[in-house]
């Protein structure tokens, strides 16, 4: 497997340093270096080099250091710079964080020493971070063009067209449906087709967690806000940064929390627990339900300002009988998915065992269907799948 | 012989210990030097002559790590100090003073490290 080259670009007019970091770094594997003598030159190379480190000297001929790497972080984030220096006082160093350098060293003795280090530190930090980046590849292309979805019916296919309308619309988005009809699949379509796709796609479901702990979980808390809380801790809304924010089971939110969402959709900003600083909200919200909210709202358990705020576009995914045209290619799918993680020959389904399968009602959907062809796949005994290894609902034995 | 080891103005352990054995890599960096510092040095004297501190403390500033680095510290000091009385007019003859045995002194360090090269 062929190993990720790391790109170093360094500024320093002092060519004897220079040259003392190249032969330093011949050492490493997978490196490449190159070294300019100005701050003109080394944003000449900048977009052609395309470096992932950038070493800056604070004395450079034709600008500052620090003002360099102030134009470096406009320009491009994803560059890790580290600012070389002579200078000890306390005020530059800082200076020097705040401009965004990721390290700061002196030049003293140890300087090449130290400067090996720190990039062999950030070499490690790089290709973790480009592993983190195919994964996620993976995951866009699997979902691209909803092929995480199966489904060829009409039913299926206006969801498909839905979804194609607000696919990079900033506006909130509630999906509903019974469970097990893959409204978080939809949510993940929505999220890895739009243009948020590289950014975090964050799943909460509101009912798995602790009513005490759901604020905190969703909004974060400042140090001490509650006893436990020995650190801040950011929430999922800060987690889904510029990126999608899912929230399942909307339906079972308590009535406080209502209000706090309600605000922070209205406001576009939020507050940590125990915190007063206003935090922009810049994820996108999917919503998503089995119930009806409407009968929610009418009941008074749901805020009828929250259900018109949240219902931006509604998305309604069809139950599994509603889309029968799906269930015969979607058997077959979960089928062939299954034996292929066990690693034995693809089963087929009979004649038999499809017409009951047509018959039956799948009150838990697409969730049922998967976990029914799953278990049928290991119960049965030779290559074709009968009625007898399907367990439908009257039979299970509880 | 114990007098000239005394007169030695540079030391190359640092670059030994960071290249190892690598004596290409020091040869490498030796020859850098030669090629840049004896016209750094005629810069540094020539602005001084013409009371350019500003550019005096520049030249300074670049130099004094490339003596350390070949352990030459005593100019590296003396550069160091150059530097920073370069930013007050007040200190010009103490300066220009500094400069002059600067000026001398690499002169004995390029020979030294000529000498290392041809070795």
């Amino acid at each position: 497997m062929k190993k990720h080259l790391i790109k170093i670009l360094m500024v320093d007019d002092d060519d004897i340093f220079s040259l003392l970091v190249k032969e330093a770094v011949k050492s490493e594997e997978n490196i490449e270096f190159l070294s300019v003598s100005t701050a003109n030159e080394f944003f000449d190379k900048l977009l052609i080099f395309n470096p992932d480190i950038a070493v800056i000297d604070y004395n450079l001929p034709d600008k500052n250091g620090l003002e360099v790497l102030s134009e470096l972080k406009k320009s491009n984030e994803t560059i890790i710079p580290i600012v070389l220096s002579g200078q000890i006082e306390v005020k530059v160093v800082l200076e020097a964080y705040k401009n965004g350098a990721q390290r700061y060293i002196m030049k003293n003795e140890n300087v090449t020493i130290e400067l090996m280090q720190n990039i062999k530190e950030i070499n490690k930090n790089i290709r973790i971070r480009r592993e983190l980046e195919a994964i996620r590849d993976n995951v866009i292309q699997q979902n691209h063009q909803y092929k995480n979805i199966i489904g060829e019916s009409a039913a299926i296919k206006n969801v498909f067209r839905l979804m194609q309308k607000v696919e990079n619309i900033n506006m909130p988005i509630l999906i509903t449906g019974k469970n097990g009809t893959g409204k978080e699949l939809i949510a993940q379509a929505l999220h890895y087709n739009s243009n948020r796709k590289r950014k975090p796609f964050i799943a909460i479901n509101i009912a798995a967690i602790p009513e005490d702990l759901i604020e905190s979980e969703l909004f974060g808390h400042e140090k001490g806000a509650f006893t436990g809380a020995n650190g801040k801790r950011i929430g999922k809304f800060e987690e889904a940064n510029k990126g999608t924010l899912f929230l399942d089971e909307i339906g079972e939110m308590n009535l406080g929390l209502q209000t706090k969402l309600l605000r922070v959709l209205q406001e576009k900003s939020l507050t940590r627990l125990g915190g007063n600083k206003n935090i922009e909200l810049t994820c996108r919200v999917i919503t998503a339900t089995n119930k009806n909210l409407w009968e929610e709202v009418q009941e008074g358990r749901f805020r009828e300002d929250l259900y018109f705020r949240l219902q931006g576009f509604i998305i309604k995914v069809p139950t599994l009988s509603e889309r029968e045209n799906d269930i015969i290619l979607l058997a077959k799918y979960f089928v062939e998915a299954f034996c292929k993680k066990q690693q034995i020959p693809i089963k087929e389904i009979s004649a038999a065992a499809i017409k009951d399968m047509m018959n039956y009602s799948w009150p838990g959907n697409v969730r049922e269907l998967k976990s029914m062809m799953e278990r049928a796949v290991l119960i049965n005994e030779s290559l074709r799948i009968q009625p007898e290894d399907l367990m439908f609902l009257e039979q299970r034995v509880y | 012989m114990t007098s000239e080891k005394k007169k030695q103005l540079i030391d190359l352990s640092y670059l030994e210990a960071t290249f190892g054995n690598n004596p290409l890599a020091i040869s490498k960096v030796l020859d850098s030097f030669l090629s840049n510092t004896p016209q750094l040095m005629d810069n540094l004297f020539s602005n001084a002559k013409n009371s350019n501190w500003e550019e005096v403390k520049m030249i300074a500033h670049k130099m004094k790590s490339s003596f350390k680095m070949i352990g030459a510290l005593q100019i590296a000091n003396a550069l160091e100090e150059i530097e920073h009385l370069s930013l007050s007019k007040t200190n010009e003859p103490k300066v220009f003073l500094s400069i002059k045995e600067v000026h001398a002194l690499g002169k004995k360090v390029c020979s030294e490290v000529e000498e290392k090269l041809n070795d």
